[in-house]
């Protein structure tokens, strides 16, 4: 029992001992290097627009440049004009012309007479009595319907032709055609006599009248006169008709309608180019688009021909079906002309000779055949027209007299945005405006304003007088000669114009803006020629380009910049440390300071930290200074916003200092941080 | 689990397989001790709390150039029958071993960081950390010659959990203000499969072998023993992470203002670990006893035995060398064990013996007085600290001590 209560009592002794196991914490105080960089000016400067040029010295220069303008002139010779507007109506509808036969032999005739044949035996040499109406009411029907259903004419003639190969004179013959739907008469013909081997034609007007397909073709009367003596008897001699419908113009039809063309036009047109002549444009983008709509129940068709618009030598042409449509919807036919090159001297070997803008066209407009059974009426009709859109790549010919104007602009200048204060002073500043032109035509350009401006204390700064010139650069007309090609075809050879001047002025303000306006004219003489061009991705290019070496004079140049914060980090720094070697002939006081969402103030984070200049002998570094900065207890957690101000002071305030592009600035960032461990 | 309960079964069988009179015991250890390192530090390690800077530094002024600490949790079974010419022996336990040797640089940095070691060159070399957890099957034969006995014995290991850390070479230069960090490392770890991490998962199996000789010499018994000499053979599961390089951290290095991210690129590059993973099998040895002690029975006052004798630990870290004295001398090194001299005494009273042993050496490398005392009723229970001078203690625990053992006479 003893020895089970000692068991007993040990084992809640061990048990009583049992604690939950748990990670202590503990805070590991670390400091480590974060970043560390080597900058030179060439990292310093990070502006697109800028770039560094160092001479032999490696003194450095700043060299900003930007486009100052681009004169656009293509707008006068893009043609986007619709041409060629055609109407076809059914009015002008060709109809075949239809021929029906018909003959009636002697012995088919002799034959229906009591003893026809026995009194006039074939071959049998006999006289011929006098036979009266040996024809009366004969009535035929002749069947046009492998010609129409029926046709309402607005026009047509109706002629019959009567042949009498009998060896006797026929007389009194009397010939009517009827409608046999409503019985009405489309023509009557009488011959008083028909000589024997002759033939007598008469034609009457069907204008107006309806006919169906089926006719009634009524011999009246036919009378055969007595022979003149003995003739020989042949069974095989006939009298022969034919009956012709032609000239047909329609009101309304149900016919089977032949292919046919309605129309062609055949046509010049010509561009209006104000002021501009020109004989050739090459087609940088362009396309042409047929619009055209029938109510005409069969296919129609257009050959479009554009014989001066070319590439590689071969003419434009093109073929393209246009359904029958409903509601007038038009039917688009677009053609991409891209890289085409239109000749506008008009149509090849026209009177007169070649002219200028002017571009000879072809279309012809057809009905295709379905070879079915068609209803037309006279409304139907067919419309078209075409639509040219084209932005030529150049063009050629006289340019034309053209005033082009441009400004007032503004070029934003942001490189001085964040100098608060202070004095700068540059030892040299060489400003050039380039004037360029790549047109094959005289030109003036005249700036009415050219200036700087610090919107920030509204000073205004004009530029002065051009060193080349030594006129004043403001409303001085700046002649700028004709661009010319090598050997008639690219590259353009460009003629340029340049403007020098000492632009310190301009940058004292430290301007946020670079204004200017002016005009430039082409073709200012007026004087016509022929042989002018102008490519339109290059017109009239100006350049400005303004040097700046970087010997300078800075006196408390106030600095400032502010920077968008995103906390995402979790790594809270304790201390943070930031060695810089400073081997820049510059020194600078900073601050450093952090705002909330809504810009207000949070915390001094850096006062005052004072870097020293690099030592400077003889206008060179010589050495460089070196210092810690050394930030305590940084939070920017609820910071958004951190403002860096700068003081910037070169070594010596009464003489420039140079910038090299070896000197440089060593940044070693370290930082303090409190972690605990296991948490 | 049900090959535990085979075991158990077979174990408890014995006893009908020999019916002479045998000896059943139930042994349990816990001992966890250390050269600097105190108990107010296994607390806070083993339930939490806030590592303050006073007892940081209060670690750091105790800590020695090298600081030990090694726990050991042990439980099992043992039976012993008589034969005629000796004693049959079979035993199980489990067996769970930690041991650590931290270096005091490592220390430091562990617990303060490098803030405050700017300037300074830290250095971890020799610093290292196992952790085991097996099962030890043993059977033996103690064979009686006369006065003197042989004893032999082998275990089979299977082995279930094993973390293996071992920094060859470790330095860390921290240049004023953190403006760089000069930093050499060489580090190997091996650990076994952690997806098979149940605790009796078999992860290696390995053996060992005891010999130990009993000599009668007058009225002295001379005792040389070697225990435990083994190695655990971890399977291929394991993974072996190392790493080894030289080099000096600047942090990021920025060419390009406009393009931080592609300097981050180029940092990763330049300063990713490189650390090298493998599966592969190794080869980790146990803690081996090696030891001469000489037992003289006297009479002195109450005491009726004594004892002297030194026992030394064997334990390299993990190598695939042969065995050479370098290797014997690399072991005991290695053990982070210093070979433990003592004098035990034997106190006998009406109902009860008292085991007195005092030492120095050890994973402690101090002097403690390990008492046990023995109760003989029914059953035979002992029950005693290695360190009974430090348990006493209110504070400041350097070795932790307790052992129990059960035996019943079947």
């Amino acid at each position: 029992m003893s020895n089970k209560l000692l068991i007993l009592i040990l084992i809640i002794i061990l048990s009583s001992c049992k604690k939950e196991l748990e990670l202590p914490t503990w805070d590991v105080d670390l400091i480590f290097p974060i970043a560390n960089s080597k900058i030179d000016i060439f990292d310093i400067i990070n502006d697109s627009s800028i770039s560094i040029e160092q001479d032999n010295n490696d003194l450095v220069s700043l060299v900003y440049e930007k486009e100052l303008l681009n004169i656009e002139i293509d707008s006068f010779i893009n043609i986007n004009e619709i041409v060629g507007e055609t109407s076809t109506k059914l009015d002008s509808l060709k109809f075949s012309r239809i021929v029906i036969r018909d003959t009636t032999t002697m012995g088919s005739l002799l034959n229906d007479l009591p003893f026809g044949t026995t009194l006039f035996p074939n071959g049998s040499s006999t006289t011929i009595p006098n036979l009266q109406n040996i024809i009366t009411n004969d009535t035929v029907t002749i069947d046009a319907s492998d010609y129409f259903e029926t046709m309402t004419l607005s026009s047509g003639d109706l002629s019959l032709t009567i042949r009498n190969d009998f060896p006797t004179d026929l007389s009194n013959i009397s010939f009517s055609l009827i409608n046999s739907i409503n019985q009405n008469i489309i023509g009557t013909f009488s011959y008083p006599l028909i000589p024997s081997n002759t033939l007598q034609t008469q034609t009457v007007s069907i204008a107006g009248q309806t006919i169906d397909k089926d006719i009634i073709a009524i011999l009246n009367n036919v009378d055969i006169n007595e022979s003149n003596g003995n003739v020989t008897i042949d069974y095989q001699d006939a009298i022969l008709t034919k009956l012709v419908l032609e000239n047909i113009r329609i009101f309304e039809a149900t016919a089977y309608f032949p292919d046919q063309e309605i129309t062609q036009k055949l046509q010049e047109h010509i561009f209006d180019l104000k002021g501009a002549q020109i004989h050739e444009i090459g087609i940088k983008e362009g396309s042409v688009s047929i619009f055209a709509t029938s109510t005409i129940t069969d296919t129609g068709r257009i050959v479009f021909n554009i014989p001066s618009l070319t590439k590689n030598g071969i003419g434009f042409t093109t073929e393209n079906i246009v359904p029958p449509t409903n509601n007038g919807q038009f039917a688009q036919f677009d053609f991409n002309f891209d890289n085409y090159t239109l000749d506008l001297t008009g149509k090849e070997n026209r009177i007169g000779g070649d002219t200028i803008n002017t571009i000879y066209t072809e279309l012809f407009s057809y009905i295709d055949s379905t070879g079915e059974l068609v209803s037309l009426n006279q409304s139907d009709s067919f419309y078209y027209y075409t639509e040219f859109n084209i932005i030529p790549e150049y063009a050629k010919g006289y340019l034309g007299r053209d005033t082009i104007t441009f400004g007032p602009e503004s070029i934003e200048l942001d490189q001085f945005n964040s100098i608060l204060s202070g004095d700068i002073d540059f030892e040299s500043v060489e400003l050039n405006v380039n004037i360029e032109n790549f047109i094959g035509a005289d030109g003036q350009l005249t700036f009415f304003t050219l200036n700087s401006e610090n919107t920030n204390n509204g000073t205004i700064a004009n530029i002065g007088i051009d060193e080349n010139t030594g006129n004043n650069i403001l409303n001085n007309n700046y002649l700028i000669n004709q661009a010319t090609l090598s050997n008639s075809s690219l590259p353009i050879i460009s003629s340029s114009q340049s403007i020098t001047t000492d632009a310190n002025l301009l940058l004292d303000i430290l301007p946020n803006k670079l204004n200017f306006n002016g005009e430039f004219i082409l073709n200012n003489q007026n004087n016509i020629n022929y042989n002018q061009f102008v490519y339109l991705d290059k017109i009239v290019n100006s350049n400005i380009n303004i040097k700046l070496p970087l010997s300078i004079l800075a006196d408390k140049i106030v600095l400032q910049d502010t920077i968008e914060i995103n906390n995402s980090n979790d790594l809270e720094f304790k201390t943070i440390f930031l060695k810089i070697i400073n081997g820049f002939p510059l020194s600078a006081i900073s601050n450093l300071i952090s705002l909330d969402e809504n810009k207000n103030f949070i915390d001094s984070i850096i006062h005052n930290f004072s870097l020293p200049s690099a030592t400077v002998e003889y206008g060179h570094v010589y050495q460089n200074s070196e210092t810690t900065l050394e930030i305590n207890n940084l939070d920017i957690s609820n910071s958004s916003y951190l403002i860096f101000t700068t003081e910037l002071s070169t070594s010596n305030i009464n003489d420039f200092v140079n910038i090299y592009s070896h000197y440089n600035l060593e940044l070693i960032l370290s930082g303090e941080i409190i972690q605990t461990l296991g948490e | 689990m049900k090959k535990y309960l085979i075991i158990f079964i077979i174990f408890f069988s014995i006893k009908n397989i020999f019916p002479q009179s045998n000896l059943i015991s139930f042994d349990s250890k816990i001992s966890i001790e250390s050269n600097t390192l105190d108990n107010n530090i296994l607390n806070t390690f083993l339930y939490g709390g806030t590592i303050n800077q006073e007892l940081k530094d209060h670690w750091i002024g105790l800590s020695r150039k090298n600081n030990t600490v090694n726990g050991e949790l042990s439980n099992g079974i043992s039976f012993s029958k008589n034969l005629q010419s000796g004693n049959l022996l079979f035993s199980i336990f489990d067996r769970n071993n930690l041991n650590i040797n931290i270096n005091k640089d490592l220390l430091k940095l562990i617990l303060n960081g490098n803030y405050n070691y700017q300037g300074e060159l830290l250095e971890f070399n020799s610093s290292n950390l196992r952790i085991t957890r097996y099962q030890q099957y043993k059977i033996g034969y103690n064979l009686k010659l006369k006065k003197n006995q042989i004893k032999l014995a082998v275990s089979y290991l299977q082995g279930n959990h094993n973390i293996n850390i071992v920094i060859n070479e470790g330095s860390l230069f921290t240049y004023p203000n953190g403006e760089s960090l000069n930093i050499n490392y060489d580090i190997n770890s091996f650990i076994t499969d952690t997806s098979s991490y149940k605790f009796f998962n078999s992860n290696g199996n390995g053996f060992a072998i005891d010999f130990s000789s009993n000599i009668n010499f007058n009225k002295s018994e001379i005792n040389i023993y070697m225990n435990n000499l083994g190695y655990i053979k971890w399977n291929n599961q394991s993974i072996n992470n190392s790493i080894d390089s030289s080099y000096s951290f600047n942090g990021i290095t920025i060419n390009n203002f406009n393009n931080l991210y592609d300097s981050i690129l180029d940092y990763n590059d330049n300063y990713s670990l490189n650390i090298r993973d493998q599966n592969i099998n190794y080869k980790t040895y146990i803690s081996a006893d090696i030891g001469i002690n000489i037992e003289q029975k006297v009479t002195f006052y109450n005491i009726k035995k004594i004892m002297l004798g030194i026992n030394s630990k064997w334990q390299p870290l993990i190598d695939d060398k042969r065995l050479t004295f370098n290797k014997i001398k690399q072991g005991i090194s290695e053990s982070n064990y210093k070979p433990k001299v003592y004098i035990l005494a034997q106190i006998p009273y009406k109902d009860f013996n008292i085991l007195c042993n005092l030492n120095n050496g050890g994973y402690s490398k101090k002097t403690n007085l390990d008492l046990g005392i023995e109760v003989n009723k029914n059953f035979t229970y002992i029950i005693g600290s290695k360190s009974i001078n430090q348990m006493l203690k209110n504070n400041n625990k350097q070795f932790f001590s307790l052992y129990l053992s059960i035996i019943k006479e079947i």
